[in-house]
């Protein structure tokens, strides 16, 4: 994630909803190519999360086999891709939890006996996301509002509703919208600046050698 | 709603990208993807952006794929062929007696549509009877009501099939800290079924152990579950001990909290008094969240 956007994600011949209602209307041929186009993302979050190949693969699997039963996704709301990416976060928390939940099971058990194991558990997601940003994302974030950054965070990385950022940072719902809109959009002026930036930098270097 | 300046405009298409249009926005959102080509490409910088600060993108596993298609496919198989069950019920004279077809939202999951099963396997089975006498006393004729009867049973034998597949679910139980060498390799799993409140242990690998000692298996429940149970929130599940080889295998009853999956919180394998096992005095050398 050094140059931005590096990961562009293209509209191709055919967008996301037509697969998606072609899908829906029971062309199974849709699924793979929706597939192809977002499970490196779905995946990549898992893993993130997860810290573990298997259940990434598990969760992956679950998340395609989800949309696929439940339809649940409307695309006149909103983008397939951030759909799959809040819906991953949301399931790989709930698996964090649980796991947590087996080891407070386990310790509580064994902590009636003499052996007692001496583990630690790791907040579900703290510290995941500043791990992962490259200096590029976080000069990018920090030239946001602090109040952009958190609107951001809570809706596209924490998956919360609208609604729910409204009521936790105690403003208007519109309020909340825009703020969130305006914070990607600035977000992506600044990258689009920024990788312009490296490409002339990168041309003078290739002119000046 | 009427979308007029640019601004507006990228606030829209910002907001799609978020997911949170609302009906009136996601119409004009819509008109506006109708009449500029353009904001495709400016969706997809949108979300590349996203993509940029807060995606982790890993290429999975080449072989998920084909995992991925096989269950979605076998997913939609029976969902239809729930569907055309409740059609055929329906088409049989069941709407007349005043039956609904099942809840569609409830056939994707074989888990939650289990009971549905039951009650339409009883329907066939009493169908397909009357159907069978009406055919005997038909005759050979009456061609397209033997179809219907063998269309029943094929039914009838696909829902036991389904029915089979979803009744067992299968745990292994992990080693834990205080397992020694040989438990640590060995293999215990317990194939689950909930209906029954029966399960099959089979065991592979495990030490022998002394005269005086078995194994116990033990069902852990949550504090607040009303159930009897020990100090240590557990019901003593099943004992047993193993061959020469260190295996089992042996069909147990389960305490009834198994109906509810959240009556259980873990089973555990610990090594106990052949005289009083029920004294819980051992740790856990194997465990299983559920």
């Amino acid at each position: 994630m050094d140059s931005a956007p590096s990961n562009q994600y293209e509209y191709n011949s055919q967008t996301d909803t037509a697969l998606w209602e072609a899908l829906c209307a029971g062309d199974s041929a849709a699924l793979g190519q929706l597939y192809d186009r977002h499970a490196s993302l779905v995946y990549g979050i898992s893993l993130n999360m997860l810290g573990n190949t298997q259940e990434a693969e598990d969760l992956t699997q679950d998340i395609f086999i989800k949309i696929v039963e439940s339809k649940r996704y409307d695309p006149t709301r909103g983008s397939l891709r951030t759909f799959l990416a809040v819906l991953t976060r949301s399931r790989s928390l709930d698996r964090l939890r649980s796991r947590q939940s087996a080891r407070r099971s386990q310790q509580k058990l064994e902590s009636s006996y003499a052996a007692s194991p001496n583990t630690s558990l790791d907040p579900a997601t703290q510290n995941v996301l500043e791990n992962e940003q490259s200096e590029t994302v976080r000069t990018a974030l920090s030239q946001l509002s602090v109040a952009q950054r958190q609107a951001l965070q809570l809706a596209y990385y924490d998956g919360l509703s609208q609604s729910d950022i409204a009521s936790r940072l105690n403003a208007p719902l519109g309020t909340i919208k825009a703020r969130t809109r305006r914070g990607l959009l600035k977000l992506r002026d600044i990258l689009t600046t920024q990788a312009k930036g490296v490409r002339g930098e990168n041309l003078e270097g290739r002119i000046d050698e | 709603m009427n979308i007029s300046s640019p601004s507006e405009q990228q606030l829209l298409l910002a907001g799609y990208i978020l997911g949170d249009l609302n009906a009136d926005e996601s119409q004009a959102f819509e008109q506006l993807l109708a009449n500029d080509p353009t904001v495709q490409q400016e969706l997809a910088q949108l979300q590349s952006s996203l993509d940029t600060v807060y995606g982790q993108e890993v290429a999975p596993p080449p072989a998920l794929k084909a995992s991925v298609l096989a269950a979605a496919k076998q997913s939609t198989r029976s969902s239809v062929s729930q569907r055309s069950r409740d059609n055929l019920l329906v088409a049989t004279g069941s709407a007349s007696t005043g039956l609904e077809p099942a809840n569609t939202e409830s056939t994707s999951s074989i888990d939650s549509s289990k009971a549905a099963v039951k009650f339409q396997r009883k329907i066939l089975l009493l169908v397909s009877g009357v159907l069978a006498a009406l055919s005997l006393y038909l005759g050979s004729q009456n061609y397209s009501l033997r179809q219907a009867v063998e269309a029943l049973q094929a039914e009838k034998a696909a829902l036991e099939q389904t029915e089979n597949d979803a009744e067992l679910v299968r745990y292994s139980l992990d080693a834990t800290e205080n397992a020694t060498g040989s438990e640590q390799t060995s293999s215990v799993e317990i194939s689950v079924n909930r209906d029954r409140l029966t399960a099959v242990l089979d065991v592979k690998g495990l030490p022998v152990l002394s005269e005086d000692q078995v194994y116990a298996l033990w069902t852990v429940i949550p504090e607040d579950t009303p159930a009897t149970k020990d100090a240590k929130n557990a019901i003593l599940t099943a004992v047993f001990k193993v061959d020469e080889a260190g295996n089992q295998i042996e069909e147990i009853v389960l305490p009834s909290v198994f109906r509810e999956q959240t009556q259980v919180e873990a089973i555990a394998v610990t090594v106990e008094s052949a005289d009083a096992p029920q004294d819980h005095e051992s740790s856990p050398i194997l465990f299983r969240q559920l």
